[in-house]
């Protein structure tokens, strides 16, 4: 048998206050990431799960 | 060596009438996660595998999850005031693997871009801020790239987790659409 699925990933100190900090102040997207994330959309319309 | 035409890809859903016998990653609890557990962890709704073939040759395969990123109680003088949420929503992508013999040709890229394809289209019907995995420590510049974040405390673990964020990116997409529209 595999491991177990891990769920609920727990942050705290410094993972925390980063990850708190990134929503108050998300840091605008590299223009890499986007062509990235639209490719991601892009593929997955073409590529519908039979 | 050439990468697969992304044309050519196919996306099922693992059924139990797939020959998984031939399937080989170089991670032995990849291999184990498909061959033995996947069936089962569908089946009592825990989790959804998907694979990625060529004709009748899997590639690669991945499964997804719902997940939560929790927030633990932050001390006074951590000097952050109150948030809203102690969790937050999201999607795991729990396993993704490529089988051998076809490392290098871009199956592991076109799993990643349809699991994130997939998390977005999902996040237009119910609410789903993050993505989130455990990477093997050899792929954690590949999700670095594109924007997943490492949890420090967890970085020299075998498998440590990482998170993408995507609303920065959803909103930064909706904006430049709507200035496209103007």
């Amino acid at each position: 048998m595999a491991r177990p699925i891990e769920l609920g990933l727990i942050l705290e100190g410094e993972d925390a206050k980063e990850f708190l900090e990134d929503i108050r102040n998300p840091k605008k997207p590299t223009k890499e990431q986007m062509e990235m994330f639209r490719e991601a959309i892009r593929i997955y319309e073409e590529h519908p799960v039979s | 060596m050439k990468p697969f035409p992304l044309d050519e890809l196919r996306v099922e859903y693992l059924r139990e009438t797939h020959d998984l016998s031939s399937f080989h990653c170089r991670n032995d609890d990849l291999n184990d996660f498909l061959k033995s557990d996947a069936i089962e962890s569908q089946e009592d709704l825990i989790s959804r595998t998907y694979l990625c073939l060529w004709h009748d040759t899997i590639l690669g395969y991945l499964a997804l999850v719902t997940d939560t990123i929790e927030v633990k109680l932050i001390e006074k003088d951590d000097g952050v005031a109150d948030y809203p949420y102690p969790r937050y929503p999201s999607i795991k992508i729990a396993r993704l693997a490529v089988e051998e013999k076809f490392e290098g040709r871009g199956i592991g890229r076109f799993l990643l871009f349809w699991a994130t394809g997939k998390v977005y289209q999902l996040s237009n019907e119910i609410g789903c801020r993050y993505i989130t995995l455990d990477s093997k420590q050899e792929s954690l510049g590949f999700y670095e790239n594109f924007g997943f974040k490492v949890i420090e405390r967890y970085a020299g673990r075998n498998f440590p987790p990482m998170y993408l964020n995507m609303y920065p990116i959803v909103s930064q997409m909706r904006q430049e659409d709507s200035g496209r529209d103007a």
